[in-house]
């Protein structure tokens, strides 16, 4: 059965057959001659160029998110007019933040497995037959036990969903294909078959090269480098240290006062403007932000602040190395 | 032609893939007016880094459109949903073939992961090394994640589905 599957996949395909007006290109050059920022117009050297960076860069983003398929209705993507980038926050507290990281408990741990876990926030919306949507939400806990080769067995706790209204629990309660399966996956990948994050050297022009990509997306794309890479590796001190010196070093980045994370924890807030780089978005689209443990410059929880507040939608409960973990 | 990237090599690229990224949008946002803002944003990227373009560009450019599209979910606070949701244009634009849309919620019960490789190579119809390069990892991964994707799709279709793995962490 599984031959015909992408045959039939394929048969699906909602843009099949669609028609797709000619472009505007003379408009799109227009628009880029509005650039303030050169974005590296010089030719390169030969053998400079780096065929794969769009991809490195995307295998950064996709460790933030974990996530392909969307849904996004109403809103199209903003149109960014050309206009001088905010002036720089003040940056000081995070490097304070830098100057009194202390060792934190899991330094010392030893083991054949670099284990992280992790609490986020999932959920779907879908289009129902009267034209409203139907909304769901659910806690995902994601545990990872990773060895030394990049193979890693993962554990999956998908937890009740939630429904803002009583017509979207009813819509999905007649629907229950639309929901994710509840309850506890275990899954063991083969080396090679995901990329593992590489860390880089514990210095912050190594921490911005490596996690800054690409810099048009703005500062907020430093803090989700950050993200990507608290999420999927162990940090040591000095690795920690150099992460928020990068932070620090990020024209746009901020502190906004502490804040507790669903996990109880309590840490200092770093921000990043959303839609900040060289070329801005109009109006104000919040920040990307992370709970940051002044004890220890470890990166509690990520999320989203505006002016109603932020949302956490991943919490890093554990990491470290160990040798236990469950069986498959 | 690679080492002239004027105005004319773009506008070539443009010509050729314009309608394949904006396919790609319309594959996965809600509209034609959002799949055309997103491929606009698409070159408009590919002009300013005009000379990491490689020759075969449109894995590339799917690259590009993929990250732009999480940064956009970021943008609207919202987790993304678990699949492609729309219950209406499969029936609009397929006559209402059950058997088409059983496939299709079946494909958004799988991983995100696993709907993405299966989406790039069933409907953006490319090679599983393409399929590679817009994912950022080897062609072996990929292959493995494909067979993997296709036979989780298979199962679910079959109903003796095991768990759908759930994206948001990663």
């Amino acid at each position: 059965m599984t031959e015909r599957i992408l045959d039939q996949l394929t048969a699906t395909d909602p843009a099949r057959g669609v028609p797709v007006a000619p472009g505007d290109v003379e408009a799109l050059l227009r628009r880029a001659s509005h650039d303030v920022t050169s974005y590296d117009l010089d030719g390169p050297a030969r053998g400079r160029r780096r065929v794969l960076l769009a991809a490195a860069a995307i295998v950064a983003v996709g460790a933030v998110t974990g996530t392909t398929a969307v849904l996004l209705r109403g809103s199209p993507l903003p149109a960014p007019v050309p206009a001088v980038p905010a002036p720089s926050v003040a940056t000081g507290c995070v490097d304070r933040l830098a100057d009194g990281a202390g060792a934190a408990p899991y330094d010392t741990s030893r083991g054949a497995y670099e284990y992280l876990r992790t609490s986020s926030m999932s959920g779907g919306t879908v289009q129902m037959q009267n034209g409203k949507f139907a909304n769901v939400t659910y806690m995902v806990e994601r545990s990872t036990w990773t060895a030394a080769d990049g193979s890693r067995r993962v554990r999956t706790v998908t937890q009740q969903p939630t429904y803002p209204d009583e017509t979207s629990r009813t819509f999905f309660r007649d629907n229950p294909g639309r929901l994710p399966e509840l309850g506890t996956t275990m899954e063991d990948q083969p080396a090679g078959e995901v990329s593992r994050q590489e860390i880089p050297a514990a210095d912050p022009a190594a921490m911005a090269d490596a996690l800054y990509r690409p810099r048009e997306n703005g500062p907020s794309q430093a803090v989700n480098g950050v993200t990507g890479l608290v999420q999927a590796r162990v940090l040591d001190l000095p690795h920690r240290a150099a992460l928020l010196r990068f932070l620090a070093r990020t024209d746009g980045v901020a502190c906004a006062g502490e804040q507790t994370d669903p996990s109880g924890r309590t840490g200092v807030v770093v921000t990043a403007p959303v839609g900040a780089g060289p070329q801005p978005s109009p109006g104000d689209s919040g920040a990307q932000s992370v709970l940051v443990d002044p004890a220890t410059g470890d990166v509690l929880a990520a999320g989203y602040t505006d002016d109603t507040g932020t949302i956490w939608s991943a919490v890093f409960l554990e990491r470290g190395f160990t040798d236990e973990r469950p069986s498959a | 032609m690679d080492d002239d990237r004027d105005t004319g090599w773009f506008r070539a690229v443009y010509a050729r893939h314009y309608a394949d990224v904006v396919r790609y949008g319309l594959r996965r946002l809600d509209g034609t007016a959002a799949a055309e803002e997103l491929a606009q944003e698409v070159f408009l990227v590919a002009w300013r880094r005009r000379w990491d373009v490689p020759s075969q560009a449109l894995p590339w450019l799917y690259g590009v459109a993929r990250r732009l599209l999480a940064n956009h979910w970021r943008a609207q606070r919202a987790a993304p949903p678990p699949g492609e949701l729309r219950e209406h244009p499969a029936a609009d634009r397929h006559d209402g073939v059950t058997d088409l849309l059983d496939v299709r919620a079946a494909l958004i019960r799988l991983s995100d992961d696993d709907q993405e490789i299966l989406r790039l190579v069933a409907w953006e119809q490319l090679a599983v090394g393409e399929a590679a390069l817009v994912l950022g990892c080897g062609v072996t991964a990929a292959k493995v994640r494909l067979h993997r994707a296709r036979r989780r799709l298979a199962e679910l279709l079959a109903g003796t589905s095991t768990p759908a793995r759930v994206g948001g962490t990663r």
